[in-house]
C-alpha cells in the first residue's frame, strides 16, 4: 500500500519514533541477550560443556523438555477446543469463558503456583486424600505440569480466537450442506484454515512453557536432579556464585527461545503469502 | 433410497411444501407462520426488504436453522430434525463461502470426497468435477484458489460445488449481491438457462426486484416474517394483493384518497374523482407512471419539472399541489417542455384500504 503525501507523518516524527524503538530494543532486548551469550562463552566452550555435563543440569534440561512435551499438546487441544467454542457458537457465559481463558495472563504466576500448593499440597484441600492414595502432585512432575499448563493456556486460544471469529461459520455450514460430518468439517475445513496461526500459537506456548519460572518455582520444591527445571536450575547456580555454569544454562534456554521465535516468524511469512492472516 | 428412484427424483427436481413455519430470535419473530408450496422443477424467488425473513426461511429449508413451529416437506419427506448434511440440498451462500485453502477443483470435489457410503473413485470424481466446471464455463480455473479469481467466477465455483452432490433442490442466498451490475445481469440469465438445463427445483433469495422478476417463475414477496403474495411476476405487478406489494414492486405514485359511492376522491383534488372498485373509506392509491397522463393545458394545476427520454417513450416529473409525480405525456400531442403547465389524468389505479 502506498501512502499519499497528505497522510504521511512528518519526517522528524518518523525519525524520532524509529530511533526510540531501536534504542529501547537495543537496551532492553539485544544487549541483555548478547550479555548472556558473552558471559556463557567467556571461559570458553570447555566450561560450557562442563556445565551441561553436570548430572543436575542434565536432569533439569530433561525435565524442562518433558514438562513442555506434556503441557504443550494439552494446551494445543484445550486451546483449539476453547477457541472453537468462543468463535463459532453463541452461548450463555461466553464472556465469562473468555475472561477465564485470559486469567492466567493477568494473574501473577507465583499466585497460580500457590493455588496449586493450596489445593494439592500436604496441608491443602485434597492433601489428605492424595496422601492416603499415595499420589504426589506438588513437589513432583504432575505439579510442574499443572502449573505450566495453567500459565501457558491462553497462548493457543488467544491466537486462534480472532482468526476463527473473522472467518465465521459460513465455510463450516457449506461443508455441512455438502454432506460433511462435524469431524470431517473440523478436519478438512476449520483446522486447515487456521493451521499457520495454530502453529505460531503452539510455538509461543512452547517458549513460555520452557521458560516459566514463577509458578513452577512454587510447586517445584527445588529438589536437585528431580524437580528443578532449567530456569530454576539457573537461579540456584547463580545464587551459589557458579556464574559460568548459570550463564551456560541460561544461554541454552535463550537459544531455545530464539529458535522458537525464528520458527514463528518463518511461519508467519508463509501464512501471509497464503492469505490466511490477511 | 432406491437408486433409480433417486435418479428420477433428481431429474424432475423435488417439490417443497412449507406450512405454518415460525421462527423467533429472542423476542423478535423472524418468520410468523409462513406457508409456501413450490412445484418440482420450478424457479421461485423470495423477495423482500432486509429483515423480512427470507434468508431465515432459506436457511430452515437447507437445515442450517430450525423452525420453532410448522412443517417442512421436501420431495414428500418431512425434513424437520434432519441435519443439513443428510438433506442433499445444494446451497449457494451469499459470499459463496468457498473453502479458502482449497483450489477450485478441491472445492467442487468436496461433497463427493466426504461421502461415507458410495464414494466415487478418484477418477470418477475428477471426471465429474471437470464436467461441472465445463457446465459453469470455467474449466481453466481448476488449479486456482478462491482469492485468485473474480467475484463472478467464485459464484460459478459455488454453483458447481453445490451441484456436485446432485441435489434435487438448489437454494441460493443473494447469489448476485456482491457482483457489479453488468456481471449480475449476465449471470442471472445464465443461471436461469442452467436451471432449465438441469431441471432442478430452485429457490433464490433476493432483495432486488428486477432480479426476482426476471429470473423466477413465481415470486414470493415477503414482509415482516410473512408472505404478502406469492404469484407470477405479471400478476404481482397487475394485481398486487395489498398496499405493501403495490408499493414495493415497480414504480408507483402513491396518493391518499377517500372512496365514496364507488368513486375515489383524491386529497386536495389532485386528480379528478375516479370510478374504482374498492372498499369505502380512506384508501391508498397506487398509480404507475405509465398510467398517469399529463396533458399540456394553459390552465393546468401542475407544471412539468423534468422531461426525460425513457426507451420508446418519454417520462415526466410534474409537480403541483399534493407533491411531485412521475407521469407520461399524453399521446398524439406535442411533447411538453420543462415549465409547461399541465393537467393530470389517471387511466389506471389500484386502491387499498388505508389502515394506518
Amino acid at each position: 500500500m502506498t501512502i499519499g503525501p497528505a497522510a504521511r507523518d512528518p519526517a522528524v516524527a518518523r525519525w524520532a519514533a524509529g530511533t526510540l524503538a531501536v534504542l529501547l530494543l537495543t537496551m532492553f532486548v539485544a544487549l541483555p541477550l548478547a550479555a548472556v551469550f558473552t558471559e556463557a562463552l567467556r571461559r570458553g566452550w570447555g566450561t560450557v560443556m562442563e556445565a551441561y555435563a553436570d548430572p543436575d543440569a542434565k536432569a533439569a534440561i530433561w525435565l524442562t523438555l518433558l514438562v513442555a512435551a506434556i503441557a504443550v499438546p494439552v494446551n494445543t487441544l484445550g486451546g483449539i477446543a476453547a477457541a472453537w467454542c468462543v468463535a463459532k457458537y453463541e452461548f450463555r457465559g461466553k464472556r465469562l469463558l473468555v475472561a477465564l481463558i485470559e486469567l492466567p495472563f493477568s494473574v501473577s504466576p507465583v499466585i497460580s503456583g500457590m493455588v496449586f500448593v493450596l489445593v494439592f499440597g500436604a496441608q491443602g484441600w485434597l492433601g489428605p486424600w492424595l496422601q492416603a492414595h499415595d499420589v504426589q502432585i506438588v513437589f513432583a512432575l504432575p505439579g510442574l505440569v499443572l502449573a505450566t499448563v495453567f500459565v501457558t493456556f491462553p497462548f493457543v486460544a488467544r491466537t486462534l480466537i480472532p482468526l476463527m471469529q473473522e472467518q465465521g461459520r459460513a465455510e463450516e455450514e457449506a461443508a455441512a450442506t455438502l454432506g460433511a460430518s462435524g469431524w470431517q468439517s473440523f478436519r478438512l475445513v476449520t483446522l486447515p484454515n487456521v493451521k499457520w496461526a495454530l502453529l505460531s500459537g503452539v510455538l509461543l506456548c512452547n517458549a513460555r512453557a520452557m521458560g516459566e519460572f514463577g509458578a513452577v518455582s512454587v510447586v517445584s520444591g527445588h529438589i536437585r536432579g528431580e524437580t528443578n527445571t532449567m530456569p530454576l536450575h539457573v537461579e540456584i547456580l547463580y545464587n551459589e556464585y557458579q556464574f559460568a555454569a548459570a550463564f551456560a544454562v541460561a544461554a541454552l534456554l535463550a537459544l531455545l527461545a530464539l529458535v522458537t521465535l525464528c520458527a514463528k516468524t518463518v511461519l508467519e511469512r508463509i501464512s501471509g503469502r497464503r492469505g490466511e492472516i490477511a | 433410497m432406491n437408486d433409480s428412484l433417486e435418479h428420477e427424483a433428481r431429474l424432475r427436481g423435488t417439490a417443497v411444501e412449507i406450512a405454518g413455519v415460525a421462527r423467533r430470535f429472542g423476542s423478535a419473530a423472524a418468520l410468523d407462520g409462513v406457508s409456501l408450496s413450490v412445484r418440482s422443477g420450478e424457479f421461485v424467488a423470495l423477495l423482500g426488504p432486509s429483515g423480512s425473513g427470507k434468508t431465515t426461511l432459506l436457511r430452515i429449508l437447507g437445515g442450517l436453522d430450525h423452525a420453532d413451529a410448522g412443517s417442512v416437506m421436501i420431495g414428500g419427506r418431512d425434513v424437520v430434525g434432519v441435519p443439513a448434511r443428510d438433506r442433499g440440498i445444494g446451497f449457494v451462500f451469499q459470499n459463496y463461502a468457498l473453502f479458502r485453502h482449497m483450489d477450485v477443483f478441491a472445492n467442487v470435489a468436496f461433497g463427493l470426497r466426504v461421502r461415507k457410503r458410495g464414494r466415487p473413485s478418484a477418477a470418477e470424481i475428477a471426471a465429474r468435477v471437470r464436467k461441472l466446471l465445463a457446465l459453469v464455463q470455467i474449466p481453466e480455473l481448476e488449479r486456482r484458489y478462491p482469492d485468485q479469481i473474480s467475484g463472478g467466477q467464485r459464484q460459478r465455483v459455488a454453483l458447481a460445488r453445490a451441484l456436485a452432490i446432485e441435489p434435487s433442490l438448489l437454494l441460493l442466498d443473494e447469489p448476485f449481491g456482491a457482483l457489479d451490475a453488468q456481471v449480475r445481469k449476465e449471470l442471472r440469465l445464465w443461471l436461469r438457462g442452467l436451471q432449465e438445463e438441469v431441471g432442478i427445483t430452485t429457490i433464490l433469495v433476493t432483495h432486488d426486484q428486477d432480479e426476482a422478476m426476471e429470473v423466477a417463475d413465481r415470486v414470493a414477496v415477503m414482509r415482516a416474517g410473512r408472505i404478502a403474495q406469492f404469484d407470477t411476476p405479471e400478476v404481482l405487478l397487475d394485481r398486487p394483493a395489498d398496499a405493501f406489494v403495490a408499493g414495493f414492486l415497480g414504480e408507483s405514485n402513491r396518493l391518499g384518497c377517500e372512496v365514496r359511492g364507488g368513486m375515489a376522491h383524491f386529497a386536495e383534488g389532485v386528480l379528478p374523482p375516479l370510478a374504482v372498485q374498492a372498499p369505502e373509506g380512506p384508501g391508498l392509491a397506487f398509480i404507475r407512471p405509465h398510467e398517469l397522463v399529463a396533458q399540456a393545458r394553459a390552465d393546468g394545476r401542475f407544471s412539468v419539472r423534468a422531461v426525460r427520454p425513457a426507451g420508446p417513450g418519454t417520462r415526466l416529473v410534474v409537480s403541483g399541489a399534493g407533491g411531485s409525480f412521475d407521469a407520461v405525456p399524453a399521446p398524439d400531442a406535442p411533447l411538453p417542455r420543462r415549465g409547461d403547465a399541465c393537467a393530470l389524468e389517471a387511466v389506471g389505479v389500484r386502491i387499498f384500504p388505508d389502515r394506518d
